[in-house]
């Protein structure tokens, strides 16, 4: 999933308004920037075992808990940032194949090959992210503005990765 | 211009030219440099889009 994982980060911050969006886009896109850092460091493994695998996201959301709970006081708040960062797993289990365990089974429905059906999925996850984002904003005139615009940009971005999922054979990562 | 446009960005996206003497840590490189630039971007959209729209309501 990509911009899909946003649509977490947008549906946390109506849960929790006072974290910041920063905090939960990082949150959200936790193992993908380790996958960054493995690429990097050249220990990338494909079926990302180190990143995306239970065990792995469990490690991360602990940490990112700790970190944030420890670091503001607000544990509650420290409980959304891990769950952001399991919301991660679940979403990427529907999109793509995913590992459970290392050695274990590889679970998904795989639509990254089906883009149409992926930019559907992706995209009802972003609108409704962008609904309950929207009533996180101070009212005011036309605020409907703001939300649409976010929907927008986010639905563009999705797009442009699709299309370019059918126009290209692979996409690797790393 | 924009066909021009459209053939370099999925030049981009397809990686680099793969030749028997490229270099594997170039195209190490290369694909995270994709990867961080992709998560930059799904990061500070929706950032600025929220930063703009809370100053607007000031």
């Amino acid at each position: 999933m990509y911009i899909g994982h946003v649509a977490a980060a947008l549906a946390a911050k109506r849960a929790r308004a006072s974290v910041g969006l920063v905090v939960l886009l990082v949150a959200t896109y936790t193992p993908d920037w380790v996958d960054a850092g493995l690429c990097l460091a050249g220990v990338y493994n494909p079926d990302a075992v180190l990143s995306h695998s239970v065990p792995a996201i469990a490690l991360f959301a602990l940490v990112g808990f700790a970190a944030y709970a420890l670091g503001t006081r607000d544990w509650t708040g420290g409980i959304l940032v891990g769950g952001v960062i399991v919301s991660h797993m679940l979403l990427d289990w529907i999109t793509g194949h995913k590992p459970t365990w290392p050695g274990g089974q590889m679970i998904g429905l795989g639509l990254y090959g089906h883009p149409v059906a992926d930019f559907i999925v992706e995209g009802v996850l972003i609108v409704i992210g962008a609904l309950l984002y929207g009533r996180t904003l101070p009212r005011r005139h036309r605020a409907w503005m703001d939300v649409s615009i976010m929907i927008g940009a986010l639905l563009a971005l999705q797009l442009g990765i699709d299309v370019a999922r059918m126009l290209l054979k692979t996409l690797p990562k790393c | 211009m924009l066909s021009a446009a459209f053939s370099l960005l999925v030049g981009l996206l397809a990686g680099p030219m793969e030749t028997p003497e490229a270099d594997i840590s170039i195209s190490r490189f290369y694909y995270a440099t994709r990867l961080i630039a992709a998560l930059l971007v799904a990061t500070l959209v929706p950032l600025l889009i929220d930063r703009r729209a809370r100053r607007s309501t000031n």
